[in-house]
């Protein structure tokens, strides 16, 4: 028989119930873990308060298998998980709680219960199948939260003329489900400001003591214009070096996937097109010209592209412009 | 002038400072505007692949110098602007509540006398500070030949502090840049140097052991460390431009290993001469390779994390010049194979991080992995390593590579080549070549 948890959906939320259900031996098999990200998928209360982010004290050592003294348990031997290891699991669990994955409480439950029976040193075993994919999905989450702190981009929405309080707000479109491990970082860096970040998702919102999050995400978002945009565009503009055209790096760090939220990308396509034309500018100031070099007179060997590709490391291949970069800027 | 046309021509007299870090610095907010994770953030990048991390500009672009290869020499006819300190903060303040930068990086043309410049800058880092509680990063530029009174204060603003040694020796300097001292500029990073050394505790101690240059005098922090003032906790950094003066790959990394030794600094940032507007027929006609960079960063890296010092690199070089089309490991690997293959279930990490494809982290992970199993071939796949590189260099327990497999590679790589400073390499080969 299978049983669907109730939880908050957040990692402390997961931790308390999988505690739970370990210190209670639930096999994996035996429970489904809901996506509070999605609304069919279970019983989710969408109304209910995020209490469970209160820190769940005494719960990483009831799951770690320190606190088992239940008869449930008692039956079989407990093995301790050595902290260190159990702490390693943690880490990645945090994160992997918000990758936009159905399985991953599933996955996580399953491997807190093979620690627990007989592979505490789980988290060093990177090849194994499990690890592979929480490392995988860890690594997501992790790209994508700070990617959220780097593309959030707040417009002023209102200033209090009494006091000088601003209030501003974001409209964010995360590739995982970041917002609440990012939370406490812009609640650092912008305690002095009021803001909310709305994502399809999720919305986090600061009232200058608590960040509070919601599921009810939203799923557009109306343009507003802020007046330090267009000095923003201008400074964007022209801290890019024509000569220096690297399209591809560009879009490896910046995917397309974050560009409608982004006002500097409003002049990306113009600064592309006008580039070859501005770097070629400067060369007709040159007096010396470019030195000629006959077709063929490489003076060495050079290796061919299956070499090339297999021998140099990724950053030194996004430093040759591509064939696509090329027809780009013509 | 307008705000947006000062930016404009202010950012545009900017964008050579090859860096733009926000990293080193941590501290909380504390109910001040800003923070610093330790760990930069990019806010953006621009379409020649860059990051965009700090609001990059010039106080001023008018100066009093004639350095060849600057865009803002006396002698160019560049469009000059001024800020106030008062709109650079402004700007920064208002980047920086809407999440665009993590700071600001501020830089000047040398106006009057280098007293009144470093004075100028370090005013907009204090109205950052005390007026507008900025809590985020600064980095500012410290002018050679500034007061030391100056360089002090300008230290307890910033996070980050660097004078630019703009080229890798006296003579080079002397050439393209009559106005400008070599020893002046060292003087300022001893100067800054010994500052920091002061007020923190002293950084890990690395490099090279063969290196024999005094160090600063590392004096124990004490009370200088206990009451709490900063200087510069970010360290300083600093600049060379690389392909302007025929010097080769090995004497730039000599100087840069040089002054990591000396002056602790965090960071050497190689800048590839860039073409610029205004050309003055001293330089080459052409910009270096941006491959040639790259490399340069790559055996930076090796003497700096990976346990290779200066000798060992130039051994596996081309006349001093680093090989344009293999990493300097992997050149390195190819010229000294009787260190290899290596046992990756008994090495030791300096052993491991010797293996071309083999990153610090990789080797950590290998490290973690050998305590549990003795590792396969095939464990080696789930590192996302570059396997096929890996290779020819490494036995694992149910592995060990046939010699020809190194035979192979380096057979037609290892040719000697002189790559002149005009050689055309193919990064440099585009659009702008071929229309």
């Amino acid at each position: 028989m299978t049983t669907t948890v109730k939880f908050d959906g957040s990692f402390e939320g997961w931790r308390k119930a999988a505690g739970e259900l370990l210190r209670r031996e639930t096999h994996p098999a035996q429970i489904i873990w809901p996506d509070p990200y999605v609304p069919a998928s279970g019983l989710f209360d969408h109304s209910m308060p995020m209490d469970g982010w209160a820190a769940a004290s005494g719960d990483a050592d009831t799951l770690a298998g320190r606190n088992c003294s239940t008869p449930l348990a008692g039956h079989r031997p407990c093995p301790m998980v050595p902290a260190k290891a159990w702490q390693q699991f943690l880490t990645i669990a945090r994160r992997v709680c918000y990758a936009r994955y159905r399985e991953r409480f599933n996955l996580l439950y399953r491997m807190a219960w093979r620690m627990r029976h007989g592979e505490p040193q789980l988290p060093d075993q990177l090849s194994d199948p499990d690890m592979l994919v929480a490392r995988h999905w860890d690594a997501l989450v992790r790209r994508d939260a700070h990617k959220t702190k780097a593309f959030i981009r707040f417009k002023l929405v209102h200033r209090d003329p009494s006091t000088g309080l601003e209030h501003f707000s974001a409209w964010h479109r995360p590739t995982q489900y970041p917002l609440r491990l990012v939370g406490s970082f812009f609640a650092d860096r912008f305690s002095t400001m009021r803001w909310t970040i709305f994502t399809p998702d999720e919305i986090a919102a600061w009232d200058g003591r608590h960040v509070s999050y919601s599921f009810n995400g939203l799923k557009y978002h109306f343009e507003k214009w802020d007046n330090i945009e267009s000095l923003w565009i201008t400074y964007y503009a022209h801290i890019f070096n024509p000569a220096r055209l690297n399209v591809r790096a560009m879009q490896k760090e910046m995917p397309k996937h974050f560009w409608s939220t982004l006002p500097e990308t409003t002049v990306l396509p113009e600064l592309i097109k006008a580039a070859s034309a501005r770097s070629l500018a400067m060369r007709k100031h040159i007096d010396v010209p470019p030195p000629k070099r006959k077709p063929g007179s490489h003076q060495f060997t050079r290796p061919t592209a299956e070499h090339m590709d297999a021998q140099m490391p990724d950053s030194a291949r996004h430093n040759q412009p591509s064939q696509g970069t090329e027809q780009e800027t013509t | 002038m307008d705000i947006s046309i000062k930016l404009a021509i202010l950012a545009d007299a900017a964008k050579y400072d090859a860096s733009c870090a926000s990293s080193g610095a941590k501290r909380r907010g504390n109910g001040k505007l800003g923070n610093a994770t330790g760990v930069g953030i990019c806010h953006s990048y621009t379409p020649d692949g860059r990051c965009v991390s700090l609001l990059k500009i010039l106080l001023t672009n008018f100066c009093i110098f004639d350095c060849v290869y600057c865009v803002n020499r006396i002698s160019s006819n560049t469009r000059r602007a001024r800020f106030t300190p008062d709109e650079i903060a402004d700007l920064t303040i208002q980047f920086y509540k809407r999440n665009y930068i993590e700071g600001l990086f501020l830089s000047s043309g040398i106006i009057q006398s280098p007293d009144y410049t470093m004075e100028q800058l370090v005013r907009c880092a204090q109205l950052l500070r005390e007026v507008h509680q900025f809590n985020g990063y600064i980095h500012l530029k410290a002018v050679p030949g500034a007061a030391p009174e100056l360089i002090e204060l300008a230290g307890k603003y910033s996070d980050r502090l660097s004078a630019n040694i703009e080229l890798p020796t006296p003579t080079d300097l002397t050439r393209l840049a009559p106005e400008k001292n070599f020893n002046q500029i060292t003087a300022a990073m001893g100067d800054i140097a010994g500052h920091i050394n002061l007020r923190r505790r002293p950084p890990t101690v690395i490099r090279n052991p063969e290196q024999t240059l005094p160090l600063v005098p590392n004096r124990h922090p004490t009370a200088a460390w206990k009451s709490g003032r900063r200087f510069a906790p970010a360290g300083q950094s600093t600049q060379m431009i690389v392909g302007a003066t025929p010097s080769t790959d090995v004497t730039i990394l000599q100087t840069a290993s040089d002054l990591y030794q000396r002056y602790q600094l965090r960071r050497v940032y190689y800048s590839a001469y860039s073409l610029i507007p205004h050309h003055d027929s001293r330089l080459p006609g052409i910009a270096p390779p941006l491959l040639r960079e790259h490399r340069l960063y790559q055996a930076d890296w090796l003497l700096r994390f990976y346990g290779f010092n200066l000798s060992e690199i130039a051994s596996a070089s081309n006349n001093g010049q680093l090989h344009p089309h293999i990493d300097p490991k992997l050149a390195w690997a190819l010229r000294h194979p009787t260190h290899f293959p290596v046992d990756i279930n008994k090495a030791s990490r300096h052993e491991l991080l010797r293996v071309p494809g083999l990153g610090v982290r990789n080797v950590d992970r290998i490290i973690r992995m050998r305590r549990v199993a003795k590792l396969r071939l095939a464990d080696l796949t789930s590192l996302k390593a570059p396997l096929n590189r890996i290779r020819p260099f490494v036995m694992t327990a149910d592995y060990h590579p046939s010699i020809f497999e190194l035979k192979r590679l380096s057979g037609p790589k290892l040719r000697p080549i002189q790559p002149t400073l005009f050689d055309l390499a193919p990064t440099s080969k585009s659009t702008e070549m071929t229309n």
